[in-house]
């Protein structure tokens, strides 16, 4: 019974950070049209700079704002750099693959390959069946939900997120009523940065880092992004929590490559039998 | 207002306006008219910047032609496309946010409801849920909304009731009487000489003949 429960908690916790990084790829992916194929390098990025702010500033909360403003520059960055070709989808999954291993590799030669860790930055514990359970880790899935609800508010209830969604559907005609599509695309690729530099950071001091934990994440981020829909970010939640929480309880009972393959076997097999369950990007959804 | 010189539009190798000179004072309508694939739409759409486009485009006598089309746009113009004129996947009100100003949406919904009345009770509907009339309403209205020196119409009465016709005419004079200009393209000719000063016929990317109005 306490193995369950701390499986499915452990599944809520880690779902929500997962839920922020997919909400992170499915601004930039979804509501862009760009395939980011560097968004879990970005994660990874935001990762480290938690270790380093820990190792070399000696506060680890000081990463929570560091990370989502460092990695978003960079996602600005990213943005820059494709401008010349983000209409073209190749030439971007190309570009930014490209960024992937630059990222990558510039994490292996200045910290090497050796697997990097940061204490949690609170120890108290809190009983669940008798077994002390992180309270750290609950910091992690309320931070995540605020986040979470804070980017739900922007991207349905603000005037940016209406522009933002406007530009998705028909950048065209959102150009000529006035919206500039370029500098949205550039606000889009830093929120998509922050969030994912954010993700990294919280996560910090629940895992081992390495250089390839961004490349290994994103195939992850992307399949919740295709089934939750593009530019759906509450559908990519609850995708992202399922996976998770899924993830989590098969682990108890097998091992944790087992448990993956499982999860995406029944991913796989419940968007074989319902194709509709797929979300629909809102452009082809659109008809008009 | 506008003046456009040795103006072409060209997709590679095939240019849809060849040599297109004229001006547009304030206050004035102009058409375009002739068969499809004249380079009525090309016109328009290089006016506003969504095609690349060679010679002058000269707007309250600056060349704009190097602005990007919302620059363009926050300049003062306004355009209307013959297709996908609305963003589906947004409500009525919310295709009309896009472009007004947040504190003032009451004002915004009585003026497009004394403006189209039918379209009252509509507002919270997605946009791709409106028949092709409503749309065109619905982007006629946002158009206004912002109050441009200019206004591009691509086939404007494109799905309107002939009454809506009428009311769409009343509006534009209305603009007209308030010094704005238009350049219209329909293949409406009859409709075109009721608003406008000249009508250009277009044919292989030329003026072939200009009709008084």
């Amino acid at each position: 019974m306490s193995k369950l429960a701390f499986g499915l908690l452990n599944g809520v916790v880690w779902g929500t950070v997962l839920a922020l990084l997919s909400s992170g790829l499915n601004v930039v992916f979804g509501l862009m049209g760009t395939v980011n194929v560097a968004h879990g390098s970005l994660y990874m990025f935001g990762a480290y700079l938690a270790w380093i702010c820990f190792s070399f500033l000696d506060s680890f909360w000081l990463s929570l704002i560091v990370s989502p403003l460092a990695v978003g520059l960079v996602g600005v960055s990213i943005g820059f750099l494709l401008k010349p070709v983000r209409k073209d989808p190749i030439l971007t999954v190309l570009g930014t693959f490209g960024i992937t291993i630059l990222l990558q590799g510039s994490t292996l030669v200045l910290w090497g390959g050796t697997p990097r860790r940061v204490p949690l930055p609170f120890d108290s514990t809190f009983s669940l069946f008798g077994t002390g359970y992180s309270f750290y880790r609950i910091f992690v899935a309320l931070v995540s939900g605020l986040v979470l609800y804070c980017l739900w508010f922007l991207v349905e209830r603000t005037k940016f997120g209406l522009r933002l969604r406007a530009s998705r559907e028909d950048p065209e005609l959102s150009s000529a009523i006035g919206i500039p599509v370029f500098n949205l695309f550039l606000l889009g690729f830093a929120l998509g940065g922050a969030l994912a530099g954010l993700s990294g950071a919280l996560i910090a001091p629940l895992v081992s880092l390495t250089p390839e934990m961004g490349l290994r994440i994103f195939a992850i981020v992307f399949l919740i992004v295709i089934i939750g829909g593009l530019g759906k970010i509450w559908r990519s939640v609850v995708v992202a929590i399922y996976f998770a929480v899924f993830r989590g309880l098969a682990s108890i009972f097998l091992d944790s490559t087992k448990g993956l393959i499982l999860t995406f076997s029944l991913a796989l097999l419940v968007v074989l039998v319902n194709p509709s369950i797929l979300g629909r990007s809102s452009a082809n959804a659109n008809g008009s | 207002m506008l003046e456009l010189r040795d103006f072409q539009v060209r997709y590679g190798n095939f240019k849809a306006i060849k040599n297109l000179s004229f001006s547009l004072p304030s206050g004035d309508a102009v058409g375009l008219t002739g068969r499809n694939g004249v380079g009525k739409t090309s016109t328009l759409k290089g006016i506003i910047g969504l095609v690349e486009t060679e010679g002058e485009v000269l707007f309250r006598g600056e060349d704009i032609s190097d602005l990007e089309p919302h620059t363009r746009a926050t300049r003062g113009i306004g355009y209307l496309p013959q297709e996908r004129k609305v963003f589906g996947q947004l409500t009525l009100e919310e295709n009309l946010r896009l472009v007004g100003e947040d504190s003032g949406e009451d004002r915004i919904k009585n003026e497009v409801i004394d403006l189209f009345p039918c379209l009252k009770g509509l507002f919270n509907q997605k946009a791709v849920n409106l028949s092709g009339g409503e749309q065109t309403m619905v982007a006629i209205a946002r158009l206004l909304i912002r109050n441009p020196d200019l206004l591009l119409l691509d086939e404007p009465t494109e799905g309107l009731m002939p009454e809506l016709e009428e009311v769409l005419h009343r509006v534009l004079e209305e603009n007209l009487r308030q010094d704005r200009s238009i350049l219209i393209a329909d293949r409406n000719i009859n409709y075109l000489k009721a608003i406008s000063n000249e009508v250009y016929q277009l044919s292989e990317g030329l003026v072939s003949n200009v009709i008084e109005g």
